[in-house]
């Protein structure tokens, strides 16, 4: 073969340019890559709050002795260098180097014995082993020369511990000989420690925040793995964990790495991320209910716990604002990579319902502690999720969506089954309603009765087109004319069910207006009912009540006979309604239905109903009749369906379609399911699974995300048709509510607080114990029937109550029930209120089932932390010397002008507002006078009772002292001792009390 | 500007595509010289790049191509361009030689000898180190995301095959699985086995070449770039939510729907042609479709070896031939199914779902 050999077949010399240059940048590289890695944002975070914590430590630092120790401990500092002089000065003193020799000798000797002892005792563990082991194995005799060993070795041993002993005392006689000589030093030293060991612990953190060449060694690049001070700081709690899919595992969140002072104290104003957290009494601190080592950050708060990144952790902008600063600063990205992004600080509330789910409401009610004492801070802990339970409570969005929690919340009897049905029954709407009225009022509920709960469900914006208009009209005038129709007479009801309610009852003649007027004014209408011209002033502004409907207009709705027969017995219109009895005579009742009656809207009345176009009638009957019929049997149908046949067939489809039932019981559809999504996992839907239409791309331009879309679903729920083309059935059909931006961020927050609770271990989630599970019923109740429209617990509600003067004429606040009322008379007060003063507003009959007067009484016992149902306070026996004093007492203090004094009222007793006295003994907790006899102001802060004591001395009212032996003036506590007397007999009197002993002078 | 684009969406479907590049392919080959001129190299990456140029400020095109995973597909398209002009320019000079019987030009240095060191090591180690800058400058540059844990229950969408296998995605639009992700693949492995074997032939060993050997070279081609590469183009660009096709300047909606008609064999022959039901007996039901798959491999090799493949049939003796007949034809299955869903609407040629056998 021809080979021939070149020397080479590259330039070598430029191969080693390229060779030299690729080398360097393969340098730059690796370079880069480092410190690409070193450079993380976290460990400038982290620096940057290690200068300002070391600021901060030296201010506290400057600070940590108090001033006025500051001249004691300059005193201390002087006698310690004294000290120290004095003990340098007698450095030459042979004696002194004796002491001191003396010392170091004992603690060398004492080194030497105990070492040695030890020595011994380990090769006696050793020769023991060996010792049993032979034992086992070759017999007694065999192994008696280890025995021997061994007992000589303990011997050994023992020799040399009671030498230790004596080298011990030996030390200890040394080092107190040497003690003497810097007794003075030490003793002024340890005091000097005593005043500066906050300054030192201060000082030696400090030490660890300097950025001194041995901490800038240890967090130097590379240098940094072993030991540096800015590292991932991380909490990992076994009480909540993270959903990995296929295995769960303790919950990991490292936010603590930028949020270092999360749970710190003094960093309230710091910029971000070095805040405190706004609300370190309930969350974070090591003192709160949700300590961060428990719990986390992430199972509130959601968002990517292992993230050490800005945006990887998936912070999400509160507003557009924040979101263009964010992208500015941060670079910041919506990261779709992650599901669960961190809540929003708007929604940030929405963490709190997916371990609570057993409770409705964090705020909205008294918030006392396990001893009945009202907390100092006892603000709501989360205002807008309770608004926004309250909302979907209020508008019945449960009637439609099943939302698990709400309606069974796991593990606890405290469903909220008893307010399905949030609308009017229809059963029997025709004798209450004409077609003409429900045409009207279907059009627009709210044009006729702007504050009412009832969505607006036609005329939206996805039925803008001509047919879907004429459809409409189509639709109310077949729903109008099905739900009339439908309805059945008064007294269809079985006459065997045992609850058969009392016949209607037929006004026998127009009433006065006038006086149903004050009436309806007094009586207590208006903690539920709003009336144009008649509004309760709080004292602050007026208040409108919105539990009950307006009945501004209600004489253009229904007739003179429906009212009255409705307030004379709601139950037996509608046998689950909320409205209760107020007990009204007959005659009560004319005046009251005929001052309702006229109240009408004549704009209102003199509007035609909608008409429609019968080939529209016929068309939309006919595609209903095509789901089950061919299209020739359906056309032949509908020529021979008379046209209220037509109007059943698409009202009922209507009906069926846009849920009616949901919130109104209708005849033939009790058993509906709900038409809409469920929504007890809303909160954790997939984004992708929502449909937002066009709205991303087109006006308003919709983030990507769960709480835009809610919101817009709120605001505005047929917008997500907007640029669709569909069919009239599958287009959306949630109603329009009218909420507000504000009531729809708060449902917003309850739908986003919605979630799967898989991660959170049944034993982590909040479940209640027996007191709050007695309150969380009581609270239930509450807001069922509407209790805080007259009476205000704790400052919660009766609103109504100021309109009353004197406040004591009206409905009292029920502060403090449980410790002054006696659970026996309650219940039967609940099941039959009696009257107990003289006063217009009357408590009402709401037909409380046992099972809810007991939850009542248990409630207010619960609260105040009564025991339940019985307890063991009792009056004390009158003795016969005390009675006339007693009887004295109670002539003396005008009882009677304030005070019924006869069951029932007699005609004398005409306005006394104060409570019937001859009830006492049944009614009241004897425990309950004695405090209030003391101080009524204390208890009620409004009452016109008097005070007969001063609050604070003792010193009884003048027109009651005297009435025993004048105080001992050499027992300070005699005054007391002597009103306390005083108060117990007087209590006894009234626990004894019987009509025949009431005096009858002052009546 | 924008009705560009819109023509561009429109015309981007997976039938064009493919035999756009299939007829690109042929003409690249027809006149190679000329398509390996410096004109034609240039002028085709300065077309991509100012494509790329013009198309980078749309949003959508930004969307998609600018992601960190997707970048890198650029590149592989950059580099094959680059790879096969390389080859194919020195294949043309080569038979140009060849033709003026001067032989290729990698003979002229076939006889000469240097040493290992420096020259053949010393490159190799300067490649390693470019090699090493140029990972260390992709993973910083291009970091891959932090993505949440893997959840069975919620597979992303569009659920995308690595880069690499998004050829056999494409092939399961058009096959089932066990066609699509066994047999073919298994095929395509087997061939490049065999191919050393069936192919005893020593021209182009150690020069570039084409016209010394056509027929290889085309049908590798073929394979690799039309059926190999442009499909990964295709799946990683064009291919969005619900593999649904999406234009360069589409946005990928989740919503796009497209409508499915596509129809079997047996029911075009049976319903539509004869206008009879479907026969119970599935032999009979499935007759047409078998017999035309057994006619496809065992008729078509012998009429191909009298007819079209004559010559090679000749140079390569009966079991040989059969091999690469039975190859050829196999990989020749997938642009004619592709075909013939795209003309007819054909689902299945055999659709026997009793026994979960479809072809």
């Amino acid at each position: 073969m021809g080979t021939k050999h070149v020397e080479h077949h590259y330039d070598i010399p430029r191969l080693n340019r390229v060779f030299a240059w690729s080398s360097l940048a393969l340098l730059v590289s690796i370079v880069g890559l480092v410190w690409w890695d070193y450079s993380r944002p976290w460990k400038r975070i982290q620096r940057d709050f290690m200068a300002r914590d070391l600021e901060k430590t030296k201010n506290d630092m400057l600070a940590a002795v108090p001033a006025d120790k500051q001249a004691e401990l300059d005193a201390l500092e002087k006698d310690l260098a004294a000290a120290k002089a004095e003990l340098d000065s007698r450095e030459r003193d042979p004696k002194y180097a004796a002491d001191q020799e003396r010392a170091k000798d004992a603690a060398a000797r004492q080194y030497i014995v105990d070492s040695t002892a030890k020595k011994i005792k380990s090769v006696i563990d050793s020769r023991r082993f060996y010792y049993e082991q032979a034992l086992k194995d070759e017999g007694a005799e065999a192994a008696e020369p280890l025995g021997k060993e061994l007992h000589g070795l303990i011997q050994q041993r023992n020799a040399k511990l009671d030498e230790l002993k004596v080298a011990d005392e030996e030390a200890k006689a040394a080092n107190d000989a040497l003690a003497a000589w810097t007794k003075k030093q030490d003793e002024t030293q340890t005091k000097i420690n005593e005043i500066t060991k906050k300054r030192d612990l201060l000082a030696k953190k400090a030490k660890t925040l300097e950025p001194d060449w041995i901490n800038k060694t240890r967090n130097a690049v590379i240098l940094d793995m072993l030991q540096p001070t800015v590292k991932p700081k991380q909490i990992v709690t076994s009480k909540i964990q993270d959903d990995w899919v296929f295995e769960k595992a303790n919950k990991v969140d490292r936010c603590t790495s930028c949020h270092l002072a999360i749970d710190k104290e003094g960093w309230e104003q710091a910029p971000q991320p070095f805040r405190s957290h706004p609300n370190l009494a309930l969350f974070v601190s090591s003192k709160s209910p949700h300590k961060m080592d428990d719990v986390g950050c992430t199972v509130c708060h959601q968002g990517r716990g292992w993230a050490m990144d800005f945006e990887r952790a998936t912070h999400t902008p509160d507003d557009e604002k924040q979101k263009e600063e964010w992208v500015e600063k941060y670079g910041w990205f919506h990261d779709h990579w992650w599901d669960e992004h961190m809540f929003p600080k708007t929604f940030s509330e929405a963490g709190c319902y997916v371990c609570h789910q057993e409770q409705l409401q964090f705020g909205n009610f008294p918030r006392r502690d396990e001893k009945g004492v009202m907390p100092e801070n006892a603000a709501a802990a989360a205002p807008l999720l309770d608004q926004g339970i309250k909302l979907v409570y209020d508008y019945g969005c449960y009637a439609c969506h099943k939302i698990g929690p709400m309606l069974d919340p796991a593990g606890s009897d405290l469903g909220m089954r008893d307010f399905v049905k949030r609308g009017p029954d229809l059963r029997h709407v025709g004798v209450k309603l004409d077609e003409r009225f429900v045409n009207k009022w279907l059009q627009n509920p709210k044009h006729f009765r702007p504050a009412t709960r009832m969505p607006r469900i036609f005329g939206l914006e996805n039925h803008e087109t001509p047919e879907l208009k004429a459809r409409e009209q189509v639709e109310i005038n077949s729903v109008a004319y099905y739900i009339v129709s439908r309805s059945t007479p008064f007294t269809s009801k079985d006459p065997n069910d045992p609850n058969q309610p009392e016949q209607p009852q037929h006004p026998s003649g127009p009433g006065d207006a006038e006086r149903g007027k004050s009436m309806f004014a007094s009586v207590g209408c208006l903690a539920c009912h709003t009336m144009n011209g008649i509004e309760p002033a709080t004292g602050k502004e007026q208040w409108k009540a919105t539990f009950g409907p307006d009945l501004s207009a209600v004489g253009s709705k229904t007739t003179y006979e429906w009212i009255y027969s409705w307030i004379m017995s709601p139950v037996h219109y509608a046998p689950d309604t909320r409205m209760p009895s107020l007990r009204l005579t007959p005659d009560e009742g004319r005046d009251v239905a005929t001052f309702l009656a006229a109240q009408r809207n004549e704009a209102f009345d003199k509007e035609e109903p909608i008409g429609y176009d019968p080939k529209v009638l016929d068309k939309v009957s006919e595609e209903y009749l095509l789901t089950t019929l061919t299209v020739d049997e359906a056309s032949k149908r509908v020529a021979t369906m008379s046209t209220e046949d037509k109007e059943l067939l698409v009202g009922e489809k209507i009906v069926n379609r846009y849920g009616c039932h949901g919130c109104h019981w209708i005849p033939g559809k009790e058993n509906e399911k709900q038409i809409g999504t469920e929504l007890t996992e809303e909160g954790s839907k997939d984004v992708e699974r929502l449909d937002f239409g066009y709205l991303k791309e087109e006006p308003p331009h919709l983030e990507p995300t769960n709480y835009a879309w809610f919101q817009q679903k709120l605001l505005h729920p047929r917008s997500f048709d907007r640029g669709r083309d569909k069919t009239p059935e599958d287009l959306l059909k949630m109603p329009q509510f009218d909420f507000t931006e504000e009531q729809a961020k708060a449902i917003t927050t309850f739908i986003l607080s919605l979630r799967k609770t898989g991660t959170i271990p049944y034993t982590s989630q909040k479940h209640l114990n027996p007191r709050e599970k007695a309150i969380e019923k009581g609270h239930r109740i509450l807001l069922k029937h509407n209790c805080q429209g007259c009476h205000s617990i704790d400052g919660h509600g009766g609103e109504t109550m100021a309109s009353y003067l004197p406040p004591d004429a009206g409905p009292p606040p029920i502060d403090g029930a449980g410790k002054k009322i006696q659970s026996q008379w309650l219940f039967t007060f609940l099941k039959n209120p009696s009257k107990l003063r003289v006063i217009s507003v009357r408590m009402p009959t709401f037909g409380f089932t046992d099972a809810e007067a007991n939850a009542v009484i248990q409630y207010l016992d619960a609260i105040w932390n009564e025991s339940y149902p019985f307890d063991s306070s009792q009056p004390g026996k009158l003795s016969p010397e005390d009675e006339p004093v007693a009887k004295q007492m109670f002539e003396k203090a005008k009882c009677q002008s304030c005070h019924v004094t006869s069951d029932p009222p007699v005609a004398t007793d005409k306005d006394k507002v104060a409570p019937n006295l001859l009830l006492a003994k049944v009614r009241l907790k004897p425990n309950w006078v004695n405090e209030w006899l003391l101080n009524p102001q204390a208890l009620q802060p409004n009452t016109k009772m008097p005070s007969f004591y001063d609050d604070t001395d003792f010193t009884p009212n003048p027109s009651l002292a005297k009435f025993f032996e004048p105080a001992n003036e050499n027992d300070p506590d005699a005054i007391k001792k002597q009103a306390h007397k005083q108060i117990d007999v007087f209590r006894d009197y009234l626990f004894a009390l019987r009509p025949e002993d009431v005096p009858k002078a002052q009546q | 500007m924008e009705s560009i684009k819109h023509l561009i969406d429109r015309l981007s479907s997976p039938q064009i595509l493919f035999f756009g590049s299939l007829v690109i392919l042929v003409l690249f080959l027809v006149n190679l010289r000329r398509s390996t001129s410096w004109k034609v190299i240039l002028g085709s990456f300065a077309a991509l790049a100012a494509f790329y140029a013009w198309a980078l400020m749309d949003k959508n095109f930004r969307s998609i191509v600018l992601v960190p995973d997707n970048v890198p597909i650029t590149l592989l398209l950059v580099l094959v361009m680059f790879f096969t002009f390389l080859g194919f320019r020195k294949a043309a000079a080569n038979d140009v030689r060849i033709g003026k019987g001067l032989g290729p030009a990698e003979k002229d240095e076939t006889d000469l000898r240097v040493f290992v060191w420096p020259d053949l090591v010393y490159v190799e180690f300067i490649c390693l180190i470019l090699l090493t800058v140029i990972l260390v400058a992709w993973a910083i540059g291009l970091q891959a995301p932090l993505e949440p844990p893997a959840n069975p229950s919620k597979s992303p969408n569009p659920s995308k095959a690595p880069w690499y296998f998004l050829g056999l995605q494409e092939m399961l639009v058009y096959y089932d699985p066990w066609i699509a992700g066994v047999l073919l693949p298994g095929m395509i492995i087997m061939g490049l086995m065999a191919l050393p074997y069936i192919d005893p032939n020593p021209k182009g060993n150690g020069y570039y070449t084409f016209k010394e050997r056509p027929f290889a070279i085309s049908m590798f081609m073929g394979g690799f770039l039309v059926l190999w590469v442009s499909l990964i183009i295709l799946g990683t660009f064009l291919r969005g939510p619900n593999w649904n096709f999406f234009g360069p300047f589409e946005q990928w909606r989740i919503e796009k729907v497209e409508p499915l008609l596509n129809v079997n064999l047996s029911e075009y022959i049976w319903v539509k042609w004869m206008g009879v039901g479907l026969p119970k007996s599935i032999l009979v039901r499935e007759g047409f479709g078998i017999l035309g798959v057994i006619f496809y491999f065992g008729a078509l090799p012998p009429i191909l070896a009298f007819t079209a493949f004559k010559k090679l049939f000749r140079q390569m003796g009966w079991i040989r031939y059969n091999v690469m007949a039975f190859l050829f034809l196999m990989m020749m299955a997938l642009p004619i199914k592709m075909l013939l869903r795209w003309s007819f609407n054909l689902k299945y040629i055999v659709y026997i779902p009793e026994y979960f056998f479809n072809i």
